[in-house]
């Protein structure tokens, strides 16, 4: 089988579209909440799930066939955690600002149902490569909804964008204008409505996924 | 080759014990090639909180290593008080440490030459409520307590209090309003200062002089 014959290209397609593990399997949503108020947590936390799950997978995959089967899901786990606790390392020694944002979350990507479960429903029954697409791509399809869901909260609740004002100075109430930043946005609360947005969009966009 | 059996005990904790220590030593390599870098950044950060205190705001890293080489002039990053010197002025910092509403607050408070009147102020949080408690870590806040006075009567009395509910005989000069919405955590740095200066008053005197 070709490095990149149809299938795997629908193992990577699948979860960024119509398998994505937010809008369509709502899992992972804690965290979704917890780190997108603004975008380059949203950002950072894309990429180290996006990461995590595509070497858990592969590390996994490769080990499929040794791993006794009555201690798979700790066996997992342990993989999961190692990498979890190498990318919190490397986040607190590189990218210090983003690290004590995201605080817990980084340690809590061991608890992400997404992870869990690509490892037991794909790595358990595939090669290492169709599971490292496997992986980019779920991670990927988790990444784009955080950036959508961190993308409006920062607009709307803070006025910035990468924390550079979006919003002019002058269209503020303090100063005269009429606009006023959306405290709600801010609240953990206003995430659980954007992703029911992005799943209501999502939905009305693809007809298949109507049941 | 026969197909190992890999269901039997004796595989099952061989395979355990193996990947544990494997992953052990993976983890112990990794922290401890990262710690120099690590500690560096906790420092860095920590210098440029103090910095804030001194309302010299948002440097770059290597700005803010120079900045702070240049004007603090005695005391450690954990030291309860340092001084600075800021455009030919002698300032007091006095670190302050209590707790807020979910977790620790911290954060140094700066003082003028005269031990009577606040420079400036940097507060900080673990973990208050985003949008509310979380806002004492904002720069509108800090800078309420430029010039206020610590002292009434020889005590600490700069403190932290809702809109109209200050003691009627404290002077406005003495107090700043609280962060709306955010009273367990605006009382939090409330108890932390009166605390933390109390406990520094000799520091305070002894600079005054």
């Amino acid at each position: 089988m070709s490095l990149f014959s149809k299938e795997n290209g629908e193992v990577f397609m699948g979860p960024l579209n119509l398998n994505n593990p937010i809008a369509v399997q709502v899992l992972g949503i804690c965290s979704a909440l917890a780190v997108t108020s603004q975008l380059k947590p949203a950002i950072v936390m894309g990429l180290s799930v996006t990461v995590i799950t595509a070497f858990a997978n592969v590390i996994i995959s490769l080990l499929r066939k040794t791993i006794p089967n009555r201690i798979r899901i700790i066996v997992q786990l342990v993989v999961v955690a190692a990498l979890v606790t190498i990318v919190s390392n490397i986040l607190k020694a590189y990218v210090y600002d983003v690290s004590v944002q995201l605080s817990v979350y980084v340690g809590l990507i061991i608890t992400n149902c997404i992870l869990m479960g690509r490892l037991e429903a794909f790595a358990m029954q595939n090669g290492p490569w169709e599971s490292f697409l496997d992986g980019i791509g779920n991670g990927l399809g988790y990444a784009i909804v955080l950036v959508i869901v961190g993308f409006v909260r920062e607009i709307f609740g803070f006025g910035t964008i990468f924390g550079f004002q979006i919003i002019p100075d002058s269209a503020y109430v303090e100063n005269g204008g009429l606009y006023i930043n959306n405290g709600m946005m801010t609240m953990p609360a206003m995430a659980l409505i954007i992703v029911a947005c992005v799943i209501w969009a999502h939905r009305a966009y693809n007809k298949e996924l109507e049941a | 080759m026969a197909k190992m059996n890999t269901n039997g005990n004796a595989y099952t904790i061989i395979y355990a014990s193996v990947m544990v220590i494997i992953v052990a030593f993976l983890l112990a390599f990794v922290a401890s090639a990262l710690k120099p870098t690590q500690d560096a950044n906790v420092a860095l950060d920590t210098k440029k909180q103090i910095l804030s205190s001194l309302n010299i705001r948002d440097l770059a890293d290597a700005e803010a290593e120079a900045k702070y080489t240049e004007v603090i002039t005695s005391g450690e990053l954990n030291s309860p008080t340092l001084t600075a010197n800021v455009d030919g002025e002698e300032k007091l910092i006095v670190a302050v440490k209590g707790a807020g509403l979910w977790g620790p607050l911290w954060g140094w408070v700066s003082i003028n030459k005269d031990g009577e009147t606040v420079y400036g102020t940097f507060f900080n949080h673990e973990s208050e409520t985003a949008g509310l408690g979380a806002r004492i870590k904002e720069q509108w806040f800090q800078d309420l307590f430029k010039g206020k006075k610590i002292y009434q009567d020889g005590k600490v009395a700069l403190g932290v209090y809702k809109q109209g509910k200050a003691p009627a005989t404290l002077p406005t000069e003495n107090y700043v309003d609280a962060v709306t919405g955010a009273t367990l955590t605006s009382n939090g740095v409330n108890d932390m200062i009166q605390k933390c200066l109390s406990d520094n008053q000799g520091a305070i005197e002894a600079f005054k002089n």
